[in-house]
């Protein structure tokens, strides 16, 4: 026998020609990112036809497996092929895994049509997306059919696989409990399909019912919200894997969700490379007030582009004529402009097709953006921006970051780890808000001595953020109506509310930020600014909840606001922002 | 790459149904650090070499206490050897008389770990016996 190939581009060709002991090989190289498998990803080729990349996801239990098993029973049956990528987690303590998901796929072990590969988390939480997405790219492009990914799930994971993946599949087994019902409200606005396993079970009818109940309210709040981008509403379906039925219907399904080869729109799985743009001739430069403009077509074509990828037929257009628009939004441009570290600009030819911005707050940075134009994206300018403006310097970083792959893996990769995922919650303000405890009082901000007000805020922010900012505070007062909460003569919390005078002319009342030192303030919090937005007929409400707030999240879904698409993953290194004692601001440029 | 863990598949070949030994020892190398692919009980030689090869383990490790070892541990190794996979370190555990153990070490098994071995001693021994990895 001749020496194995290690070169991953010898491997990728002997993969491509079948050759699964390769492949195999090519995989760890992949999952253990060495520098020769990671350029190779951009090299992968684009053409020709690519798999389905289909995400399985939902709490312990719930029957993923086996409901994967029959799925490539099924597709098998078809004479198609596919590959599994089983991804289990790894204990915090020891690095080490069980990787036990093959146990009910092993029928399929010896068939040349299936491959099947365990994963180990490897302890990166979120980053889970880095190693998994790359994985499922070359498995997306050696020659089978269909890839399932499936992830055990509770919390983070699971976002991930919804940022890589054509079709996302939640799984959920009757008489799973009420504590999964948060997890599933934010999982729900993920998937394009939902399935109840065990629908041999008790319990399983009602369980379906119950869910396609949720999904039809959210879809009325669809139509009461006019041109604004929200969700397609998943199937729900009912599946048994022990008895057979209903899997041929879920593999319609999934089917009907396969992508076209010849739809742009179809490359969700990104392909790095696609770009036509010659990344050596692309400049940075700063940025200016003169740049204004054109940086918000930039965000504004970057963000439709992304929604329409994911699945938004509406996107979310912008006319870059549109001066009103740009009106409504400037002032939250001026201040993220104004109050920036750094602001970069790439050119290409004399016209600027991408930027990153960052912003410092006491001993921490944030990056509040980076967009690239989609015709420059997949050549690396992306890449580029971010070495410029957020290597680790050894201070604190934070990044409210989209779900779009290529993005999320770049900041993975740059040591950021997931705290949260962010998710706006809206809805008509409900008639019954919290009252704060007895002992708590709301103090109207523009009541208080200026310097003496900055403190307390600091007091809090201090606690909950871990950073003074007086900077954000004062332009949040210019621009909102803001109470501190004060207990015993303390400050213990800050609240601020719409409708503020730059989205008074959209009608949508943006809210917050929110932030209290102790977490069962929370619900008090919105509480008052339910009841400020029924004071002033606001028809509407929205709050960037991070889905980790327990309270928010139960307090908001028990009075029936919804969930909009679009989440964002809030990233940090390290970890420190108290996210249950903390609401965003909204729009999340910073936090 | 130093740090990556090491990979083991942990299977039962034959037919024997017991696999109370084999999830200890799944569960004890996972809290040594290493990345155990477990597949259950039942296991062909073929579906072991298959399961080795796409999840491109380093170690096999092969639990038996029905008395096929004698078949099934050989035949395992050269499937291994004729998929270009001898480099992936074998070892077994289980029921072995220690006169059958020179017989296997010729197949091409490593360690044959008898009743009471300690998954302390398991594991220090895959991890001075696994082959470097390339990458």
């Amino acid at each position: 026998v001749s020496a194995p190939a290690t070169d991953p581009r010898e491997l990728l060709a002997l993969a491509r020609a079948g050759d699964r002991r390769a492949l195999g090989r090519l995989l760890t190289q992949v999952e253990d990112g060495t520098p020769a498998a990671r350029a190779l990803l951009p090299a992968l080729p684009t053409d020709g036809p690519r798999a389905h990349v289909v995400g399985i996801t939902g709490p312990p239990g719930a029957g993923k497996s086996s409901l994967v098993n029959a799925l490539v029973t099924a597709i098998r049956d078809q004479g198609r092929t596919v590959a599994v990528l089983a991804v289990d987690p790894s204990s915090p303590i020891t690095g080490g895994a069980i990787l036990g998901d093959r146990v009910r796929m092993q029928q399929h072990a010896q068939d040349p049509g299936v491959f099947i590969r365990s994963m180990a988390s490897r302890g990166q939480g979120g980053g889970l997306a880095a190693a998994t997405h790359d994985a499922a790219m070359v498995l997306a492009r050696v020659g089978f059919d269909t890839v399932l990914i499936e992830t055990v799930g509770a919390g983070q994971g699971e976002v991930a696989v919804a940022g890589i993946t054509d079709t996302t599949i939640v799984v959920e087994a009757p008489g799973m409990g009420d504590e999964v019902q948060a997890l599933k409200a934010g999982l729900m606005e993920m998937a394009h399909i939902v399935v109840v396993s065990k629908a041999d079970m008790p319990g399983a009818d009602q369980a379906a019912a119950a869910l396609r109940a949720m999904l039809t309210v959210g879809a009325q709040h669809d139509r009461a919200m006019g041109d604004r981008p929200h969700p397609r509403r998943p199937e729900v379906l009912l599946a048994s894997s022990t008895e057979g039925t209903g899997i041929a219907e879920l593999l319609a399904a999934i089917d009907r969700r396969r992508p076209s080869t010849d739809d742009p729109a179809s490359a969700s799985v990104s392909v790095p490379g696609a770009s036509s743009v010659d990344a050596s001739k692309v400049e940075l430069r700063a940025l200016s007030e003169k740049d204004d403009r054109v940086v918000f077509g930039i965000l504004r074509r970057s963000l439709d582009d992304m929604l329409r990828r994911q699945g938004h037929a509406e996107g979310w257009p912008f006319d870059p004529a549109d001066d009103a628009e740009w009106a409504r939004w400037r002032p939250v441009y001026e201040h993220v402009r104004t109050t920036a570290e750094l602001a970069v600009g790439a050119e290409l030819d004399g016209r600027l097709i991408g930027y990153a911005r960052t912003i410092s707050r006491g001993d921490a940075r944030e990056l509040t953006e980076l967009f690239v134009l989609p015709e420059a994206q997949g050549a690396g300018v992306g890449t580029r921006l971010l070495d410029r403006t957020f290597t680790d310097d050894g201070r604190p970083r934070t990044i409210l970051a989209s779900r779009d792959p290529s993005a999320l893996s770049r900041y993975l990769r740059i040591g950021l780890v997931h705290s949260t995922t962010i998710h706006t919650f809206e809805g008509p303000p409900a008639a019954d808000p919290m009252p704060l405890p007895p002992d708590v009082s709301a103090v109207p901000m523009e009541r208080s001595d200026a310097n003496a007000l900055m403190d307390d805020l600091a007091d809090v922010d201090a606690v909950v953020l871990g950073v003074r900012r007086d900077v954000d505070h004062r332009w949040l007062g210019a621009t909102r109506v803001g109470w501190t909460l004060v207990r015993e003569g303390s400050a213990v919390g800050y609240v601020y509310a719409g409708r503020d005078r730059w989205t008074e002319t959209a009608g949508a009342g943006f809210q917050g930020p929110i932030a209290v030192v102790d977490p069962t303030l929370v619900a008090g919090a919105i509480g008052l600014i339910e009841a400020h937005a029924r004071a002033n007929a606001d028809p509407l409400i929205e709050l960037e909840i991070p889905l980790a707030n327990r309270v928010a999240v139960r307090y908001l879904l028990d009075r029936g606001y919804r969930i909009d698409p679009g989440p964002y993953h809030l990233l940090e290194d390290p970890p420190r922002i108290l996210a249950d004692r903390y609401l965003v601001m909204s729009p999340p440029f910073h936090v | 790459m130093s740090e990556r863990p090491i990979k083991v598949l942990i299977a039962k070949p034959g037919l024997d149904g017991h696999d109370r030994g084999a999830k200890v020892l799944a569960r004890g190398l996972r809290d040594e650090g290493f990345e155990v692919v477990y597949t259950g009980i039942r296991q062909t030689p073929e579906m072991i070499v298959a399961t080795a090869e796409q999840e491109d383990v380093d170690v096999v490790g092969l639990s038996i206490l029905s008395g096929a070892h004698l078949t099934l541990l050989p035949r395992v190794t050269s499937l291994l050897r004729e998929r270009g996979m001898g480099d992936v370190l074998v070892t077994a555990g289980g029921i072995i008389p220690d006169d059958d153990i020179p017989e296997l070490q010729a197949a091409g098994v490593g360690e044959v770990f008898g009743p009471g071995t300690s998954i302390g001693e398991v594991a220090t021994y895959l991890r001075e016996h696994v082959r470097p990895r390339a990458g």
